[in-house]
């Protein structure tokens, strides 16, 4: 149902594109996407069916979040052109498919379905762009043939292109570990988050807010469906990486969205720990705060430049406009998890996950690399209270989701029981 | 086997390339190449657990020509903007 009206939605708009003004066509694509919204809503808690389209829990939740990020963007971008919001429609659509599907082939074309468009979209601003999407494209075309391979490799083994079918030996082993280099690829996981830093350093803030949310989020989905059933080796190291090398890189950086890319890195090895119980209802959680701190963190940025934002320039903005700089107070915060906030429980959620799987040693590394990051989050909190001549030109309607969203984080942490059986009866 | 050994060294032929070519196109040449080892793989698998496998062939075909057009785009776009193809000068962006 979904997929059938996202992908409607999209085919229609794309011959209208070239009838309708650039403001309408913003409008048509975020009323199709709230019909995509509407559409999962209406059959919430009922798993639907299509040959190898199926629409369960994890697939619900995990397209939510895909959804609101793809909102958000098109709200938050400024362009004279249609194609930009049919890219962001295209994206969306790939998630989804992305995120009900255990056929691998299938998996493959919602990867590329999802990658094309952003690769297009990290170009929008020429120079600095086009090196970011080169480097984008290049390795991410690399992580979908070892994504390909790992699928023969798979077929190969098992007899079987559906993920999750048992196997054993070598063959199988190496199959899942192609696998998981091809998604771990898409939501940045050590060592192969190489492109994060300058992909969205070079990027339009709006769109690198799609990667850090949709992108994730989808294939987070992904990963759930096929390493979580195969007990890899490899990935206790992967998890150790990505917190180790996200957390003491993002120490020396003096760009915001430098930093905040070194972030998703080890935030994406957090949310790895969820994946040794396979427990969708705690990554879905984590997932969901973690799109919403860091969509709010990418949306104040966005406001205060469409371009490069070093973190001296963010100094003052709670003085020039103080709804955008709670925004980027609180959203640092619950990055950093401080008790008080949504991001506290979901990162309380997947360290239990992981103390269940019996990984102590990654638990205590995942606690420490935590607490060290405390120092760069709240540079990043406390910068927008210093002296200061931020610049920021706000619109309205992105001041008050700022702090609708802020809000949310708060309540969300203090009362984070409330949400979790709906996330778990999707 | 022998399809199997030889998908194997296609594979490794396409990351060899990937890992010492220094001009995008090459690059992105070397990582079709890994592609289509993966499609000789799957068809030789499809001869030991049936069809399904030179199906999921075809499907690659198209999406890989589906990147060809991006990623050649983006390539055309590159050379217009700076007259040159090569990897390694695209290091504006660090930190």
């Amino acid at each position: 149902m979904t997929l059938l009206v996202l992908a409607a939605v999209s085919v229609v708009l794309t011959l209208l594109g070239f009838f309708v003004s650039v403001p309408a066509f913003k409008r048509l694509t975020i009323l199709g996407l709230s019909l995509g919204l509407l559409a999962l809503f209406a059959t919430w808690g009922r798993p639907e069916a299509f040959g190898p389209y199926q629409v369960d829990g994890v697939s619900r939740v995990f397209t939510l979040l895909a959804l609101l990020g793809a909102l958000w963007t098109v709200g938050l971008v400024r362009t004279r052109r249609f194609e930009f919001y049919l890219l962001v429609l295209y994206a969306a659509t790939g998630m989804h498919l992305l995120a009900s599907t255990k056929h691998l082939v299938l998996m493959l074309v919602a990867l590329e379905a999802l990658s094309l468009p952003l690769y297009a979209l990290a170009t929008w601003r020429r120079g600095a762009g086009l090196e970011a999407a080169l480097k984008y494209f290049l390795l991410g075309a690399l992580a979908a043939a070892f994504f390909l391979y790992g699928t023969a490799l798979f077929y190969g083994a098992t007899g079987s292109l559906l993920a999750g079918t048992p196997g054993e030996g070598p063959l199988y082993a190496l199959a899942v570990g192609l696998l998981l280099v091809g998604l771990g690829f898409k939501v940045a996981l050590a060592p192969f988050h190489f492109w994060t830093p300058d992909v969205y350093q070079g990027s339009p803030t709006p769109v690198v807010l799609f990667m850090a949310t949709g992108v994730k989020a989808a294939a987070f989905a992904a990963l759930l469906r096929v390493v979580a059933p195969a007990s890899l080796e490899a990935l206790p190291l992967l998890i150790a990486l990505s917190v180790l090398l996200g957390n003491l890189a993002a120490l020396s950086q003096k760009e915001a969205k430098r930093l905040l890319a070194y972030s998703s890195i080890a935030h994406a090895g957090y949310m790895a720990l969820a994946l040794y119980t396979g427990n969708a209802q705690a990554l879905g959680f984590y997932l969901l705060t973690y799109v919403l701190a860091t969509g709010l963190a990418f949306a104040v940025l966005s406001e205060v430049s469409p371009d490069q934002v070093p973190l001296e320039s963010l100094k003052g903005l709670f003085h020039k406009d103080p709804l955008l700089g709670l925004g980027l107070f609180v959203a640092a915060l619950s990055l950093l998890g401080l008790p008080p906030l949504a991001g506290f429980w979901g990162k309380y959620l997947v360290f239990t996950e992981a103390a269940r799987a019996g990984q102590w040693g990654l638990l205590v590394l995942a606690l420490l690399t935590s607490a060290v990051s405390a120092y760069y989050y709240l540079g990043l909190a406390l910068a927008v209270f210093q002296k200061g001549e931020a610049m920021a030109a706000p619109r309205p309607l992105a001041r008050s989701v700022a702090f609708l969203v802020a809000l949310f984080l708060l309540l969300l942490g203090l009362f984070p029981g409330s949400l979790l059986p709906a996330l778990a009866a999707g | 086997m022998s399809y199997l050994f030889a998908s194997a060294l296609l594979f490794a032929l396409g990351v060899y390339g990937v890992l010492t070519r220094r001009t995008a196109i090459l690059v992105f040449l070397s990582i079709e190449l890994m592609l289509n080892a993966a499609n000789l793989s799957l068809i030789g698998f499809a001869r030991a657990h049936g069809l399904e496998g030179q199906v999921a062939a075809l499907m690659v075909i198209a999406i890989a020509a589906a990147e060809v057009a991006v990623g050649l785009g983006l390539i055309v776009a590159i050379f217009r903007h700076r007259e040159s193809t090569a990897v390694d000068d695209l290091s504006e962006l660090r930190g």
